[in-house]
């Protein structure tokens, strides 16, 4: 009667256990997260655009005082940036030259000049007229802080005044 | 390659020794090569980020200079299509105004306050005529190409600067002609949250 070969001698047709090579997949990770991180900060970095050409009434005209093309315009709305003798905002809406009713308005910090950009839109009289503006002129004081003056277009074009003006401010634009 | 070839030396040794015809197999522990496999994995990984860089030349990518506060928006706008932007930097340190690819210096901020046809203002002449000069550069680069300005400057920067720099732009001139930027954009960092995070206006 014949045995067949005991395991032991046939050694030939196993393979050894095959041990996964991690080495590849962690130099994988290690040279892409880098690459995602930095782009991560990249990301962040936002930019708000102001178009100083002409004809599209945006951006104004940056130095000389009161610019842009109102002609034709009723309504003007302005913030004026002030820094002295405490910093804050002073929100004027005009009607043919006039200041509406309720207006202008004065508001101490970022949250309650958002609310009362919101507001306007919902004026007693001029609701009507107010919801389709899409322009705001800002006028900072020469010493107010380019940071307080980008929050301030921020919350302008976020309120729907994509056309933001900046001029430089002067004595009488109250 | 490199395993099986250290595999069959190894046996092939013992059996010259021993001068018996059987076969033994003897587990030696495999020398250690370097993987190839990793260092291509690499190597391609930075061939694909080179090659993509490459191909998107045109488009920039701006980041946060390190020692600068950005403010935070939470609006965030594109470059205009085709639009390719000559940075402007404006530090609240002694770095003080840097502009371009190359980082030119033009002296602290008072220096730009002035009209670039008065010759007691020679760093606002400089920069006027650096900014017309890099705005025939950018227009050559490639046609429909729209030459922008872009502001990178600090929180803490009286506005007084920023108003300067936007007039030395796109209004003031010489021998009557301006600069011909018409479009400048703000760098910030975006933050849906920043509002939540205010308390007060912040003051210098």
């Amino acid at each position: 009667m014949a045995y067949r070969p005991s395991a032991g001698r046939n050694q030939k047709g196993s393979s050894e256990p095959q041990e996964s090579n991690l080495v590849p997949i962690m130099n994988l990770f290690l040279t892409i997260i880098p690459f995602l991180l930095m782009m991560i900060v990249i990301g962040q970095v936002a930019l708000l655009a102001l178009d100083f050409e002409s004809s599209s009434g945006n951006g104004g005209d940056g130095g000389d005082g009161p610019g842009g093309d109102d002609s034709g315009k009723d309504f003007e709305i302005i913030v004026v940036i002030k820094a002295q003798p405490n910093l804050g905002f002073i929100l004027k809406v005009t009607l043919n030259g006039k200041n509406i009713d309720g207006y202008p308005q004065e508001f101490t910090d970022f949250r309650s000049l958002d609310l009362g950009l919101k507001n306007l839109r919902n004026h007693p009289t001029y609701a009507e007229n107010l919801k389709s503006a899409t322009d705001i002129g800002i006028y900072p004081e020469p010493e107010v802080l380019y940071g307080v003056l980008l929050q301030t277009i921020d919350i302008s074009k976020s309120n729907g005044f994509p056309g933001v003006r900046y001029q430089e401010y002067f004595e009488g634009v109250i | 390659m490199i395993r099986h070839g250290t595999r069959t030396s190894a046996v092939m040794a013992e059996r010259n020794e021993d001068g018996s015809k059987r076969r033994t197999i003897r587990k030696i522990e495999d020398a250690k090569g370097m993987s190839i496999t990793s260092l291509l994995d690499i190597l391609t990984i930075i061939l694909a980020f080179l090659i993509k860089n490459a191909s998107v030349e045109m488009v920039q990518k701006f980041t946060k200079p390190p020692d600068m506060k950005l403010p935070e928006t939470v609006v965030s706008e594109q470059l205009v299509e085709g639009g390719y932007a000559l940075v402007i930097k404006v530090f609240d340190n002694n770095k003080g105004i840097v502009v371009g690819n190359d980082n030119i210096a033009f002296g602290n901020r008072e220096g730009i306050i002035g009209d670039p046809n008065d010759p007691s203002a020679p760093a606002t002449r400089s920069l006027w005529e650096y900014m017309k000069f890099q705005y025939s550069e950018i227009k050559e680069q490639k046609e429909g190409t729209v030459p922008c300005i872009l502001v990178q400057a600090d929180y803490n920067i009286p506005c007084k600067y920023i108003t300067q720099l936007v007039w030395l732009t796109v209004a003031a001139q010489v021998d009557g002609s301006a600069t011909g930027f018409s479009k400048i954009y703000f760098s910030s960092m975006q933050d849906e949250k920043w509002k939540e995070n205010s308390t007060t206006v912040a003051m210098n």
